[in-house]
Formats: structure tokens, C-alpha cells, sequence
């Protein structure tokens, strides 16, 4: 049987999965074909294209592709090779043109990837240009935006895009709906973090409400010796506040819940109860927020969106969104072993200038590989990495709390220190990779 | 340490020059105390960024976050500084131009060398130190670290650079 065929759901069962899904080149390479090349995954924010021509590059899956504005406003998604010979066509971060112009030999393509020209067309047989989709950029078959999010599969079929989000849409609708003119702006660049480790550790990690008294000791321990600071209300209280959080006792993060969904996405509750961090803040510059959030949508309607407390919202396989804070993260698997995040943060539009700045000063305590807390937890990914290469147990244990599941209006609740956000996440993962077929 | 020279732009050259061996020699509180009660350590996450205040940064942290950063380092539980990384500082270019009286900027160019868990790492960094003359002597008044690779992807880091 060829690895084509191969069933991998037998490596996640319901309560244990085995360490070479952490370490299995040939997992890896099922995964970025059975999930990687069909599930939706998050490509970029309209903000960042906002006008005709204007193009992004970025990835789906493992390929690179630029994401380009076209005529009449439409989006694609355009692998990044020319047709002709392979070249990349572009090679900076971003740009903005009406043609796409291959360096090599100079054949040109329009937004939606059509040649529109090329050199020397006399020397091609006269039905060479009648094969339009053979001389088109390849583009992915499906793209679609939510609330301007933007999505796309590289599997012309499959769920559509509500429904392979179901209900984690919520934390971009949270997300979006906190902008008093319903609109957020991608802003303020991006923050890079490498660690060599399997990409599913970031995303078990991010719901992981048991690890932070343990890999984050020594910066609560650090942030308990100024207390003082913790008072202060702009952003170096922020990041005092965000260090002591971590410090909770067990019973405490017991009582948060984690949401989980169908498709794997799990979110869970916020822990943030005091000072600027929290949600319910009363200083000054929230004051000014909440009256222009009121009076854009109305008072009551205001409360009902402030009121969604959470934190981490992973959308399986690799997204990971904090509506409250304005931030989103993207894990990307660059390897079994090599992993890449990358943050970005988002303005919300209307709202006073000094939430952005908050929010950006978040996302660096929060997701720089600098951060007081990051770099532990990926300290702790490479150290699991290494682990599981070693002698000893094949099989991991993930059955902390699975007595206590319980369904509720079509989520899994679970108390905060349950192990279910992993167990969601290899239910999906065990769905996906039992599927073979063409794309392997 | 003592400054031997009387040159003011000379002794803030040497400030600088002593920041990066107390950091070489693991010595952050000293490290520490050389930096002004108001001032800031920045690591920009993109280059030629200009501001702290309207995008990502690396690090941005005052002194008050800075001496959070120290009491961590102190930590027996710090997971990603086990065992302890070891740094040398090589710099060069340096440059000191006087901002008015008692306010010099110095420039110079920083090859760090990183020994983390058995591996080497490279930091290249453009550096520029605000000098203040204030009632303690000459202190860091700010320190801005512009990596090379400031918006490449990095493994995780502890210790100031």
C-alpha cells in the first residue's frame, strides 16, 4: 500500500496520539496534502489591497502566491510562477501594478492571471495562444472574503467557506463588529517567530490554560515584584498586567470555559480581570471608545459586542484570532520540525488612535520572539521536539478532562483546564487525514 | 569602571563601549543601572520604522519594563536561558555627536555573537545610544537596536542585545 492510501487517522485516537505526528516526515507531507492543500485557510486582509492592482504576496498551504486586486475590485489568488519558465514573477512583499511583468522573458498577465502579452509571438505555432488556461498564471480554485478576511483552497471542491468555519465565525464577526464603522485595518507590519518544532504545538499551546503558571513562573514572578506597576494605566501596565495574569492558580483557570466547535476551532474565555487589560475598563480611553461605539450602533448593542470576553480563537488548522485584542496569528508549517508564526494587528476604524497603539504594544509583549513569554513557549516546543525523538512512550496522553465534556447548544464545554482544545484539534485532523485521493 | 578621559563625546563612546561588556559579562543589574529612570530600549520589527507608536515592535520597553526583563533573567525557572547564553559584543564605527549640552547620540555598528544551548547565533545591529549627562554621570538616556534582519522570522531571545 503506498502512503497515497495510507489511513493516518489510527495515530490520534480519542484519548492518546502518536509522537510521529509530531516527527513523521511522511505525516508531514500527508498533512500538507490532505489539509494543507484543501482545507480554507486565511491568505490576507483586504485592507492590505485596497486598490486596483495593488498585490500582496503571501502563502496557501506551502505554495507562495500573490494575493492581487483586480479590475472591478475582484481578488486572486495567483501562484507565484510564470508559466512560461517558472520564475517567481515577484519577488518584494507587496507592490501595485496593472501587469504583472515576468522578469525573465517578459510575459505579462493582468490581475486574473490572463497573458496579455509576450515577446516574439511569431515564433510560436498558430494555436500556441489558443490554449488560454495553459498560458494563464495558476491560480487557487477557490477565494472567498469574510467580512473582509480573506480565504482560499486549493481544492476546487469541498465545505464551502461558512461552513468549514461554523461557529468559530464568531471571533471575526467579535473582531469586526468592534469597529464603530464596522471596519478594521490591518496595520502596523508583522511580528516573526521561528521555532524547530512541529506546527501543532503552537496551536495546542494557544489554548493551553495549564502551562502558563508553569513555563511563564519567572516573569510572573518578576511582575509580582512591582506590583505597583501593574496600576499604571498605559502600556507598561498593559504588559505588568499580562505577566501576573499568567500567575493563576488551577481552580481559578478552571473556572474560565473552553467553546469547542465542529471542524476542531475551540475558543476560550478571557482571563484578563484587572486594570487595562480587562474588559471591563473604565478609563479615559475607553470611555471615548465605548461612546463611539454607542453611537454608532447603540448602546445596548455596544454592551451585547463588549460583552464577548474571550482570548484565543483558534479556526483550525493554523489561525489563531484575538478579537478583544485586535490581533491574529498564522502558524505556518515549514517543515515536520520548523515552524513559522507570524502576528499581525488590526485598527479598528472610528475607534480613538490610543487603542491601536495599546493593541500594538499587546501583540509585541504577546507574540514577539523578544516577548517575556513567548520565547519560553517556544523554548518549550523545541524542547518537546527533541523529547519526542527520544526513547520512551510512542504514545502522548490527551485525555486530562474527558470525563467532563459536555455538550451545550452545539458547542463542547469543557472546564479551562481540560485538554479538549487538542483533542478537537486531532478529531478534525483525524477527519481530514483519513481521506486520501488525488491531492496526495 | 572609571572614565579616564575628559573628552565629554570620548566618555560617551566608552558608556557605550561598557554597556556591551556588562552584557557580555552577564552583569544586568550594572547593565541596568546605567540606563536613565526615564528611558526606553526599542527593537524595531521593520526596517527604516520610525516610530514605536505606530507599528510592531520587536521590543519596546522602558526602564520600569526593562528592570521586569533583569528580575526574569535572575529567575532559576527562565526555561529559554538553560543553560545561560553567552554573548560577545564586537562593535565598531563608533561615533559620538554632541545634541546640545549635556545630550550626546553614538552610533555604532554591533556584530553580536550568540552562544544559545550549544548552537551560534549572529545579530547584526546597528545601534544608536542617547548619552545624558544628569546629577549619577553620564547614563543611557535610550538605546535603539536596529537588527539587520529586524523582519526576519527569530527563534526566542531573553537577554537584551
Amino acid at each position: 500500500m503506498s502512503l497515497s492510501d495510507f489511513d493516518f487517522s489510527a495515530l490520534a485516537s480519542e484519548s492518546a496520539v502518536h509522537r510521529s505526528v509530531y516527527t513523521d516526515p511522511a505525516v508531514f507531507a500527508a498533512e500538507q496534502a490532505r489539509i494543507f492543500r484543501r482545507a480554507w485557510l486565511y491568505v490576507g486582509h483586504e485592507s492590505q489591497v485596497p486598490s486596483v492592482g495593488d498585490w500582496l504576496l503571501t502563502r496557501l498551504g506551502p505554495d507562495e502566491m500573490i494575493l492581487i486586486r483586480g479590475e472591478e475590485g475582484a481578488l486572486s489568488l495567483l501562484h507565484n510562477r510564470c508559466p512560461h519558465r517558472g520564475a517567481r514573477l515577484v519577488a518584494a512583499e507587496r507592490g501595485s501594478s496593472r501587469h504583472l511583468i515576468c522578469p525573465y522573458h517578459a510575459w505579462s498577465f493582468d490581475p486574473a492571471g490572463r497573458l496579455t502579452g509576450l515577446p516574439l509571438p511569431e515564433g510560436y505555432a498558430s494555436t500556441f495562444l489558443d490554449d488560454a488556461s495553459a498560458r494563464q498564471v495558476a491560480r487557487a480554485p477557490r477565494l472567498q472574503s469574510y467580512r473582509g478576511f480573506i480565504f482560499a483552497s486549493h481544492a476546487a471542491e469541498g465545505p464551502s467557506l461558512p461552513e468549514f468555519l461554523g461557529g468559530s465565525a464568531f471571533a471575526i464577526d467579535n473582531l469586526v463588529d468592534r469597529a464603530p464603522s464596522g471596519r478594521v485595518t490591518q496595520v502596523g507590519g508583522a511580528l516573526r517567530m521561528l521555532y524547530r518544532g512541529n506546527w501543532k504545538l503552537f496551536m495546542e499551546n494557544a489554548v493551553d490554560l495549564v502551562h502558563p503558571g508553569f513555563v511563564h513562573a519567572s516573569a510572573v514572578a518578576a511582575a509580582r515584584a512591582d506590583r505597583e506597576a501593574a496600576t499604571l494605566t498605559g502600556v507598561t501596565g498593559q504588559v505588568v498586567q499580562m505577566q501576573l495574569a499568567n500567575g493563576l492558580r488551577p481552580a481559578e483557570w478552571n473556572e474560565l470555559s473552553i467553546h469547542g466547535f465542529s471542524g476542531g476551532h475551540v475558543s476560550m474565555d478571557s482571563f484578563y480581570r484587572q486594570g487595562v487589560i480587562a474588559a471591563q475598563r473604565d478609563d479615559p480611553v475607553f470611555q471615548r471608545y465605548f461612546e463611539a461605539l454607542a453611537g454608532a450602533q447603540g448602546e445596548e448593542r455596544a454592551r451585547e459586542i463588549l460583552s464577548i470576553d474571550r482570548f484565543n480563537n483558534l479556526l483550525w488548522p493554523n489561525l489563531s484570532i484575538n478579537s478583544r485584542f485586535q490581533a491574529m496569528r498564522v502558524v505556518q508549517p515549514l517543515a515536520v520540525d520548523l515552524t513559522q508564526v507570524t502576528s499581525w494587528c488590526f485598527a479598528l476604524e472610528g475607534a480613538p488612535e490610543e487603542m491601536t497603539r495599546l493593541t500594538l504594544r499587546f501583540l509585541t509583549a504577546a507574540a514577539s520572539p523578544v516577548s517575556l513569554v513567548a520565547a519560553d513557549d517556544l523554548e518549550l516546543f523545541e524542547r518537546c521536539q527533541r523529547g519526542f525523538a527520544g526513547a520512551g512512550p510512542e504514545w502522548l496522553d490527551i485525555s486530562r478532562g474527558l470525563a467532563v465534556d459536555r455538550e451545550v447548544d452545539g458547542e463542547t464545554i469543557a472546564p479551562g483546564t481540560s485538554e479538549l482544545p487538542i483533542r478537537l484539534q486531532f478529531a478534525s485532523w483525524r477527519h481530514w487525514m483519513s481521506q486520501s485521493g488525488s491531492a496526495v | 569602571m572609571t572614565h579616564i578621559s575628559s573628552d565629554p563625546a570620548r566618555e560617551a563612546i566608552e558608556l557605550v563601549e561598557c554597556e556591551a561588556r556588562l552584557l557580555d559579562e552577564r552583569r544586568f543589574d550594572d547593565w541596568l543601572s546605567l540606563f536613565a529612570e526615564d528611558s526606553w530600549y526599542w527593537m524595531p520589527a521593520s526596517w527604516g520604522q520610525n516610530s514605536p507608536d505606530d507599528s510592531l515592535s520587536l521590543v519596546f520597553e522602558d526602564r520600569r519594563l526593562l528592570a521586569l526583563r533583569v528580575r526574569r533573567l535572575a529567575s532559576p525557572v527562565i526555561h529559554v536561558e538553560q543553560p545561560s547564553s553567552r554573548t560577545h559584543h564586537h562593535l565598531s564605527g563608533l561615533r559620538a555627536q554632541s545634541v546640545s549640552h549635556d545630550v550626546f547620540e553614538v552610533q555604532s555598528m554591533q556584530l553580536i555573537v550568540m552562544l544559545r544551548a550549544a548552537e551560534k547565533q549572529l545579530f547584526s545591529a546597528h545601534c544608536q545610544h542617547q548619552v545624558v549627562r544628569g546629577t549619577q554621570g553620564l547614563q543611557i538616556a535610550a538605546k535603539t537596536i536596529r537588527l539587520i534582519d529586524c523582519d526576519s522570522p527569530h527563534r526566542g531571545l531573553a537577554v537584551p542585545l
